[in-house]
């Protein structure tokens, strides 16, 4: 009997509580688009500087993710497979961007690759600039959101049972054969996962965007520059508009992370 | 011919010491002992999935120490078969194979023809370990290192398996080692005897052949 009570109380707690955690974290953003309203979200996709900002993210986020695909699946496997002095020590560099202020990173990337620095001076003769272009931005989402991918796939990639790839080996495969034929075939999902992952995050980036490219702006930065601009009942249907961009992409993530479970 | 010299390989908990054996070209080792003995690192050494901390392996005229498995023409099969779970089981018996003809010949001995589209996932522990045998020896190897193959397998099926990958590896000059459990099995596949305990050899086989006597340096 005793049992059965404080198991009822147990559990009437954590639903409590559970439901306060819920509501803050539902609260700012469910307030944000029922004050702008259906009207006001309307406006906002009607906008076309919105439109356009909604454009360069998830470009600029595909184009950030792609090239970490490409040079982040080698790694990936490198750190998952091939045990060498200095990998705990490339692993938390790796992970660095992740704990480090955006904004910070922003600033890096201006001393780093600005115009003042010597890349910023190798690709002004190109024509090219790393500040307030849309190759900033790629640069600065690849920056922030690489190690989800990075992390993501090494996970995907060691879960694979080792023994398969050497029984490939014995097969005739030698080690990058395996890997193309066995491991990475296999980690396919989780690595489609972690991809998806970092475009995501790359998709809300706002603290190094902003200090690297505040033109032109992604949807992040346009919502920013209304607020600062005209107030927040001006940003209010952007920011909603903005709101709505996030749940599809989570409903994405969610869709692919279901594909991988089965 | 397998010919261990000196072998010691440690892995996390455990090293196997100074193994030393030859079986002959074309002949059958069998390796025995209790679980945890040793058995199937030695056989991932001597495939080169294991590097050796000292000694060497010859297969054939070739010292293959310091090589990797993919230069060593062996075929592993594992009691877990350790098949690739997102491929078919034709895909899998097709894997390393050198010819169609083989692949063909393989799948009427091993009586596979009703489960070559089957999803790996779907197969029985003696399925598994048929196709594993098929996949093996599909690429004509050398030497064959068999590591409990038949252990899923049902009784009856067992010894007709085992006699057949027996012969056709006999047929071909392929040296083969196998590891077993099984008292009966170490007798009727005959060959060179070794008994691993502990990490090493302790029981000094017999052999029908002056060169095929393997020994403890212990």
């Amino acid at each position: 009997m005793t049992g059965t009570r404080s198991r009822l109380v147990l559990t009437t707690v954590a639903t409590l509580l559970g439901s306060l955690l819920v509501v803050a974290l539902v609260l700012p953003t469910g307030t944000l688009v029922t004050g702008a309203g259906v009207s006001g979200l309307a406006q906002a996709f009607a906008d076309a500087d919105v439109l356009q900002s909604v454009l360069l993210t998830v470009l600029s986020a595909t184009a950030a993710t792609l090239v970490t695909v490409v040079a982040g699946v080698p790694l990936a496997y490198l750190l998952a497979r091939v045990p060498f002095r200095g990998r705990a020590a490339v692993e938390a560099l790796l992970e660095l961007p992740l704990v480090i202020p955006h904004p910070v990173i922003g600033m890096a990337l201006l001393l780093a690759v600005g115009r003042g620095s010597a890349v910023g001076r190798s690709l002004a003769p190109l024509g090219l600039s790393i500040v307030n272009s849309p190759l900033g931005i790629v640069v600065a989402m690849l920056v922030v959101s690489a190690p989800l991918f990075i992390l993501g796939a090494r996970e995907a990639i060691a879960r694979v049972d080792e023994r398969l790839e050497l029984v490939a080996r014995t097969l005739g495969d030698d080690r990058w054969a395996a890997a193309q034929r066995v491991t990475l075939p296999m980690a396919r999902n989780g690595i489609v996962t972690a991809a998806t992952a970092m475009w995501a995050r790359a998709t809300s980036e706002f603290g190094a965007i902003v200090l690297v490219a505040y033109h032109p702006r992604v949807a992040s930065v346009l919502a920013y520059d209304r607020y600062v601009t005209y107030g927040l009942q001006a940003a209010l249907p952007v920011a909603a508009a903005l709101v709505c961009v996030a749940l599809v992409i989570l409903l994405i993530v969610r869709a692919s992370r279901r594909q991988e479970r089965a | 011919m397998i010919r261990v010299t000196g072998l010691t390989v440690s892995v996390p908990q455990f090293t196997l010491r100074d193994v030393t054996f030859i079986v002959p070209a074309g002949g059958v080792g069998v390796v025995t002992g209790p679980t945890g003995a040793g058995k199937t690192t030695l056989l991932e050494t001597i495939a080169g999935v294991r590097r050796a901390t000292s000694g060497t392996v010859h297969l054939g005229d070739r010292n293959v120490t310091a090589l990797h498995p993919e230069q060593r023409s062996v075929g592993l099969v594992y009691q877990q078969a350790w098949l690739f779970p997102h491929l078919s089981v034709r895909a899998n018996v097709n894997y390393g194979a050198t010819n169609d003809g083989t692949v063909a010949a393989l799948i009427s001995l091993l009586r596979l023809d009703s489960l070559l589209e089957k999803p790996v996932g779907t197969l029985s522990g003696g399925e598994r370990q048929l196709v594993a045998l098929a996949r093996a020896l599909a690429r004509e190897p050398e030497t064959l290192l068999l590591d409990e193959p038949f252990a899923a397998m049902d009784t009856p099926l067992r010894g007709g398996i085992r006699s057949a990958v027996l012969e056709w590896s006999a047929a071909r000059g392929c040296t083969t080692l196998l590891v077993t459990h099984d008292a009966t099995e170490a007798q009727l596949a005959g060959g060179v005897q070794i008994r691993i305990d502990a990490g090493t050899v302790t029981l000094r086989p017999h052999s029908a052949t002056e060169q095929a006597v393997p020994e403890s340096k212990q």
